[in-house]
């Protein structure tokens, strides 16, 4: 009676079969699949209480306030706040994932010192003594070699600190990154604007402060002027694809229709001191030789010349691209010259002056260096820099500021990861991140209103972690901390007693004038507030120089910026997207690019496909684009909306998640101007 | 005899294989772990006077208050108020040292998941049963099972877990798109998952 062989495969096959009729195998599969979301490597936030606790995000220049929520003191989740004077309750893709950015594992974490190839770890106060030796050696030789300092988000009180240091230090030269979006004396009055005509801004996709722009966007109207169709072409009311490097000659065109039809302000151009010199410019190019040069028909240039005026109040929009870099003078000059003919400077709708936080005293204008462009700086003239392009909102070619560089040079970079101007630096010393540390936020730069708000410290930062101004002070040996100096600045506004104070908790508003002392004003804004102050309106008549000296420029710009050349016949383009040009981005920002279409990728380039099948290119095959300056490696992408004869490259986070555009900027090369975003290209399959 | 001898051993697999799947089974599944305080929410209504929005509300902000830390507890218990050994041990364990009570909280969600209180209690006028049970008149905490395999707690599985007499709703996420559904609530990922 023992068990044989087909009994027991008769037993075990009744055991298999009646095991799928029991909940077992579909139980351990739903629980298997459950318990993979909590493997080994992923991570836990800590358990607790959860809190809302508010702050500003100092990601970009747009300062949108955020309602972060925390466990116990952990921020787990960022959102915008409701009813924000400027964000509106918007946060960007890139700040709703702010608060990743502290826990990335490419963090600088201790101060590094080049060798070689490599960085290894040194105390700070090695790097603060390097260069407190290389200043010491300068005034003791009075050299005429420079110390500067380069900062990518001018406008805060670290800025004013970076500038007064300078000012006491020999040759101190303070230069501001080419990405930088600068705080200008007005801003624009986007809630009443008619017509915005934009040469290139991305104006709905993440330009000026996003929240504000989109709340305004169902009540002005929207000519897009960009070679690519980008999304802000894609969205707006017209769009003119342009020829790349025209953008001034359209200008003039456009100028030229106002001012033969007797289409502008009469008023606004009396007011301009060289209203004759800029007609006689303008004259030059008629609609004909417009479209010549920008190949957009002359009767769509007439028609677009009409449309900015005819939906009043208009403004012209010149801003550059986040990957492609500034616009040049020339062509900055010739669309600003738009907004005087159409009357729109200090006209409500148009561009509305605007004050500053008050200062601290020892903080005025006469006590700080100036602020300037790279380019202003002589080629091999600076022998001690300091980077701070922390949280830059866009990148900058390297090679724009190597040239400047002395032939004995220390460089040293204030940084919360090793990309960027840190891996060109002897130096990386670790700044505190986002959500690390009490900072200021200016005024959003389209913002028509002074605004000042802080950014709490949510989190803390690594030890050795110390602010850029802070550092200068080491190299100094003392001067004032960054903290003490907010602390004044906030003391300065509670003194002024102008202005008021909106609360991000309640969304309540208070008048400085009420707010009981110093300290309370301090607290209102550290816990999550703004300081902010608007004109009454435009005052007077606001006297301007249309060409401002750079007629030269203007003319220069409008010829166009590519000449032909038989060798590299195609134009290549970088551009980006605020917040992920150049700068780190949280791998959710990273995962867009790597598994949707949705951004291009900053491994690709884009070409239409009759490019694409004259250089026997075809899509996802990897081709070599070649210019006088380098030469990329990228995979192909082939598009309909690319204009023929044109390589879009984007600048922005690859694959890997990484952002090293260094290969793809340096084949640009760095023009005169400091500009790099067009250049003569050639193209090959790898 | 001998030819029924292969469909019995079959029928015999079958059967230890049903058995041991649909009895076994369900008791091995789950690791059964007792609350780190036996607390009586009976006694804190009846004898303390207290609501349950003493403890669990909603914020202004919108936040909800979830389980009280542990200085709320010492608001009244400093000292022994009663004559029980489990709240002396509580005293000494937690509240002398400051130390936070780690209660096994059986609605936990994921990390992923992100769940408003104030959204489903004010606006769609849910009760707490609906998820909690009537823990508030309860003399002491239900043991924590916690499901050896993916780790979740069985209130979360609820009915999808096996038929356990006394099993309420669950809370996984095809709990939360069938409500939203029969509610009409729009769903989208983000909505949850931020």
């Amino acid at each position: 009676m023992g068990l044989g062989r087909r009994d027991l495969l008769k037993l075990v096959g009744g055991g298999a079969a009646g095991f799928f009729l029991t909940p077992v195998p579909w139980r351990l599969i739903d629980g298997v699949a459950i318990r993979t979301e909590s493997w080994p490597g992923v991570p836990d936030p800590p358990r607790g209480e959860v809190r809302a606790k508010y702050t500003t995000c100092t990601l970009c220049p747009a300062a949108c306030g955020v309602r972060a929520r925390c466990v116990v003191d952990q921020p787990v989740s960022l959102a915008g706040v409701a009813s924000h004077p400027s964000s509106a309750g918007v946060l960007c893709p890139a700040g709703l994932c702010g608060h990743h950015l502290p826990l990335l594992p490419n963090r600088v974490r201790e101060a590094l010192a080049r060798k070689g190839d490599k960085f290894q770890p040194v105390p700070v106060d090695t790097v603060a003594g390097a260069v407190a030796a290389a200043l010491a050696d300068m005034r003791q030789s009075g050299s005429a070699e420079r110390v500067a300092v380069l900062d990518a988000r001018p406008g805060r009180t670290a800025s004013l600190l970076y500038r007064r240091w300078l000012r006491a230090a020999p040759n101190g030269m303070y230069l501001l990154a080419p990405s930088a979006e600068a705080a200008a004396p007005m801003g624009i009055d986007i809630e009443r604007t008619g017509t915005v005509l934009s040469f290139g801004a991305p104006v709905l996709d993440g330009w000026g402060t996003p929240g504000r722009v989109l709340e305004a966007r169902k009540s002005f109207r929207l000519i897009q002027v960009e070679t690519r169709q980008s999304r802000t072409a894609l969205m707006a009311d017209g769009w003119l694809p342009i020829r790349p490097g025209t953008e001034a000659a359209l200008a003039l065109g456009i100028a030229n229709v106002l001012i033969e039809e007797k289409l502008y302000d009469a008023g606004a151009a009396r007011n301009a001191s060289d209203f004759a010199a800029y007609a006689a410019l303008a004259a030059q190019f008629p609609p004909q030789r417009a479209a010549q040069l920008t190949r957009i028909p002359a009767e769509t240039i007439v028609a677009a010349a009409h449309d900015f005026v005819g939906h009043g109040p208009a403004v012209a929009i010149a801003a550059g691209d986040p990957g492609g870099g500034p616009l040049g003078e020339g062509e900055r000059t010739a669309i600003a010259a738009l907004n005087v003919l159409a009357g729109s400077i200090g006209r409500v709708g148009g561009f509305l002056p605007r004050g500053e936080a008050p200062r601290p005293a020892g903080f005025e204008e006469a006590a700080l260096a100036p602020e300037n462009a790279i380019a202003e700086a002589p080629d091999g003239s600076i022998r001690v820099l300091i980077v701070d392009d922390s949280r830059a909102v866009g990148t900058w070619c390297w090679s724009a500021i190597e040239r400047k560089l002395a032939a004995t040079h220390i460089v040293v970079a204030m940084t919360e990861f090793l990309e960027g101007a840190a891996r060109h630096a002897d130096f990386a010393v670790p700044a505190p991140a986002y959500l690390e540390a009490v900072e200021d936020a200016p005024a959003p730069p389209d913002v028509p209103a002074a605004m000042f708000s802080l950014a709490g410290a949510l989190l803390k930062p690594p030890a050795q972690a110390v602010e850029g101004a802070d550092f200068l002070n080491r190299v100094a040996g003392g001067g004032a901390a960054l903290a003490d100096v907010l602390k004044q600045r906030v003391a300065s506004i509670h003194a002024s007693r102008r202005g008021e104070v909106f609360h991000y908790a309640d969304g309540t508003r208070t008048a400085v004038k009420d707010v009981k002392s110093a300290d309370d004003l301090w607290k209102a804004l550290e816990e999550g507030g703004c300081w902010i102050e608007r004109q009454p309106g435009p005052r007077g008549k606001i006297r301007v120089a249309i060409l401002g000296g750079a007629g030269d420029r203007v003319l220069e710009a409008a010829a166009g910026r590519l000449a032909a050349d038989a060798q590299f016949p195609l134009a290549l383009l970088p551009y980006g997207w605020r917040g992920a040009a150049g700068s780190t981005v949280s791998p959710i920002m990273s995962k867009l690019y790597q598994e949707s279409d949705v951004r291009a990728g900053g491994d690709t380039i884009e070409l239409h496909p009759d490019t694409a099948q004259r250089y026997g290119i075809a899509d996802g095959e990897v081709a070599i684009v070649q210019t006088r300056c380098g030469s990329c490696q990228r995979r192909v992408r082939i598009d309909e909306s690319i204009m023929p004869g044109v390589i879009q490259a984007e600048v922005g986070p690859s694959a890997s998640g990484n952002c090293r555009p260094e290969a793809l900027l340096n084949a640009c090369g760095v023009a005169g101007d400091g500009t790099w975003r067009l250049a003569r290209a050639s193209l090959r399959r790898a | 005899m001998k030819n029924y001898r292969g469909s019995l051993l079959f029928v015999a697999g079958f059967a230890c294989a049903l058995s041991a799947g649909w009895l076994a089974f369900p008791r091995a599944e789950y690791e059964r772990q007792n609350q780190p305080v036996q607390f009586s929410h009976k006694v804190h209504r009846e004898k303390g006077g207290m609501k349950c929005e003493d403890c669990h509300a909603i914020r202004e902000d919108g936040t909800f208050s979830g389980i009280p830390a542990v200085d709320k507890c010492a608001g009244c218990h400093a000292s022994p108020m009663g004559t029980t050994d489990e709240e002396k041990r509580m005293i000494k364990r937690y509240i002398e040292p400051n130390r936070e009570i780690p209660w096994l909280v059986y609605a936990r969600q994921p990390e992923n998941v992100r769940f408003s209180h104030a959204f489903h209690v004010k606006l769609a006028k849910l009760a707490c049963e609906r998820c909690h049970q009537a823990h508030g008149d309860s003399d002491s905490l239900p043991a924590f099972e916690r499901d050896r395999v993916s780790g979740y707690s069985r209130d979360i599985l609820g009915d999808n877990a096996l038929p356990v007499a006394g099993r309420h709703p669950g809370m996984q996420m095809d709990d939360c798109i069938g409500c939203h559904q029969r509610r009409g609530v729009q769903d989208s990922c983000l909505a949850c998952h931020k």
